[in-house]
């Protein structure tokens, strides 16, 4: 158990995965090896295109591989099977993305129980506590529609974080926000990661930078510069 | 309450044009289907009803008629006993081939000074447990039923009298003009005809209806014969085909239209259902995209959209049994005006209503929900590269 928990949460090696197109195959991310500690706040940046997105799917095992291998929380996801990878997501990853996609015809407080996996019970607070600490409590039944964007991605995150997952994976989490609401998102996320979770952010802005334990670089499917794996630093900015 | 009911039916609130739209064709559907279940029924009684009112289209004749005399003279000159009829009836079989079996005694005669043709009729004898009116007349003992131009021509109204081989009749009835051998004809009842004749205790033939409802393409009478020979041995019969084939094609066209309809009905509700579905389908593309991230399983994704389906059906069932009835009893009758009594609510309909129709319904929408299922999350969920 001890051994689990000091190893690295992500180990992944030589990860390709490409796309037919019209144009012929694109390269989603080719050959990407990546390394990523328990308790790290790990920011990929990159232009549009350039295989961020196709990442952090693999990583969700929304996506799988080509090649490569990728070991999450010590389970090899390029070895799972379609069942195995839904309940993987279930149990250990939490996901944001930057269109919310909170399901329309559920109230704030449902959207949030949402992000539990089926069968599993909690305390029936612990959705409500979610809701109250991304200051969501006067929304609690409100309907997504008639919620701000702000308020729609604090949603998002409080679904994500009421398993309490080991990880994060967030997809432009603050790309349709203004400067206020990205904050206040980026703030609740390294909460989260001080207590003791990861994130995984893929952006092609600077906003998370200073939150970040790790930074990485995108350009057509790979690094642009190689990963060197950083030492986990809480100060990276 | 299960999670994904509640979802299926916040979804089904949220998505109310999609679900009203389900929901009308499969009410559509159902009304459709009982309307013409009951119209059908309706149509088979009037059917039956108004060919039987065409009259007979079998005549049973003795064996040794000679047909030439019979179809020159219109009856035929030799007789049975008049117990033949409670034999053929008596016969195992017999109300599969045959009904209304009819004993006739019929002969030219002069009444009045004028020539006409007596026909004695006796009681009609039906099928087992059936209660159908006899066909025809029936006419009592001491009374007659005189035809159009025979009455003109004997200056006789309904009260008064005829005189027939020495006895006196009272005038029943003076029939309407038919423009056929019946304006010429004086009914009376089989014993007064037999006494007037000096023919007691016979008769010259049996009328009656071929109940087999054979298709247009069938021919019944080499059946209706072979049945007859080992009923019978003593009898022929003749069809009165144009009858006959009148009473067959009826029947047919009545068959025929709910043939189409029924098919037609199912298909265009499927097709609706169908489209609407994968519409639905579409229209949720990012939802199924984040139940999967979320880790819910293909089975509770395809739950969402068959359990819709299948609650829809439930519904729709039952609506469309409420209101194919509703109509069926509105518009029946005027459809029908001859059986419009016999039209009745039918509730066993409900039953295949409410649980063909969810499952017409998950069927339509199987499709759909596979698409659905195996659609890729990644498409709808990344944000770019």
């Amino acid at each position: 158990m001890d051994d689990a928990m000091n190893s690295p949460l992500i180990e992944a090696s030589g990860l390709t995965r490409n796309y037919a197109s019209k144009p012929g195959v694109v390269a989603g991310v080719s050959d990407v090896s990546l390394r990523v500690e328990r308790g790290e706040f790990v920011v990929i940046q990159g232009a549009s295109g350039s295989g961020k997105s196709t990442l952090l799917l693999l990583l969700g095992a929304l996506l799988r591989a080509e090649s490569g291998t990728l070991r999450i929380d010590g389970v090899e996801l390029t070895r799972l099977n379609a069942i195995e990878r839904a309940g993987y997501r279930a149990r250990s990853v939490g996901f944001v993305f930057q269109l919310f996609h909170l399901v329309p015809y559920l109230s704030v407080h449902r959207n949030v129980l949402s992000g539990l996996p089926p069968g599993v019970a909690v305390e029936p607070t612990e959705a409500d506590r979610w809701i109250a600490a991304l200051g969501l409590t006067e929304r609690r039944d409100a309907n997504p529609a008639t919620l701000s964007a702000g308020e729609r991605q604090r949603v998002a995150l409080a679904r994500a974080l009421v398993k309490r997952p080991p990880l994060i994976l967030a997809d432009e989490p603050t790309g349709n926000l203004d400067p206020d609401n990205a904050a206040r998102v980026l703030e609740h996320l390294d909460h989260y990661r001080r207590s003791g979770g990861t994130v995984v952010l893929v952006t092609h802005g600077s906003d998370a930078n200073r939150y970040a334990t790790q930074r990485l670089r995108l350009e057509a499917g790979r690094w642009a510069i190689p990963s060197a794996f950083p030492p986990l630093n809480d100060s990276v900015s | 309450m299960n999670f994904t009911l509640q979802n299926i039916l916040r979804e089904g609130w949220y998505s109310r044009l999609n679900s009203a739209l389900m929901l009308v064709a499969l009410t559509g559907a159902v009304t459709l289907l009982t309307a013409v279940q009951l119209l059908t029924a309706a149509a088979e009684r009037e059917t039956r009803r108004v060919v039987r009112d065409m009259g007979f289209n079998l005549r049973i004749l003795p064996k040794d008629t000679d047909p030439e005399r019979f179809f020159l003279e219109g009856y035929s000159e030799n007789t049975l006993p008049a117990d033949t009829v409670t034999r053929l009836a008596a016969g195992a079989g017999t109300f599969i081939t045959f009904n209304h079996l009819t004993p006739v005694l019929e002969r030219r005669i002069r009444v009045g000074g004028h020539e006409c043709l007596l026909t004695g009729l006796g009681d009609t004898v039906v099928g087992p447990g059936e209660k159908k009116q006899p066909m025809g007349f029936r006419i009592a003992p001491g009374t007659a039923q005189v035809g159009s131009i025979l009455a003109e021509r004997l200056g006789v109204k309904v009260g008064g009298t005829v005189e027939v081989a020495g006895r006196t009749l009272r005038v029943e009835r003076v029939l309407v003009e038919a423009g056929t051998d019946e304006d010429v004809r004086l009914y009376t009842a089989l014993s007064d005809a037999q006494i007037a004749l000096g023919l007691p205790g016979r008769i010259s033939e049996i009328k009656a209806i071929d109940c087999l409802c054979l298709t247009a393409d069938q021919d019944p009478l080499p059946k209706i014969r072979e049945a007859l020979s080992q009923l019978l041995p003593e009898a022929r019969v003749i069809q009165m085909r144009a009858l006959a084939d009148a009473r067959a094609k009826q029947r047919q066209a009545s068959e025929r239209v709910s043939a189409f309809a029924v098919p037609m009905t199912l298909l265009v509700a499927a097709v609706w259902i169908l489209v609407l579905a994968i519409l639905n389908v579409r229209q949720r593309r990012v939802e199924i995209g984040l139940w999967r991230a979320l880790g819910t399983g293909s089975s509770r994704i395809a739950a969402l959209f068959l359990g819709k389906a299948v609650l829809l059906g439930g519904l729709g069932g039952a609506l469309g049994w409420a209101v194919g009835t509703t109509v069926a009893l509105r518009w029946g009758p005027v459809l029908f005006p001859v059986t419009a009594a016999s039209l009745k609510m039918d509730p066993t309909l409900i039953v295949p209503a409410l649980t063909w129709t969810p499952l017409f319904a998950a069927a339509s929408s199987f499709l759909p929900a596979m698409m659905a299922v195996s659609q890729d999350p990644a498409e709808t969920l990344r944000a770019d590269g």
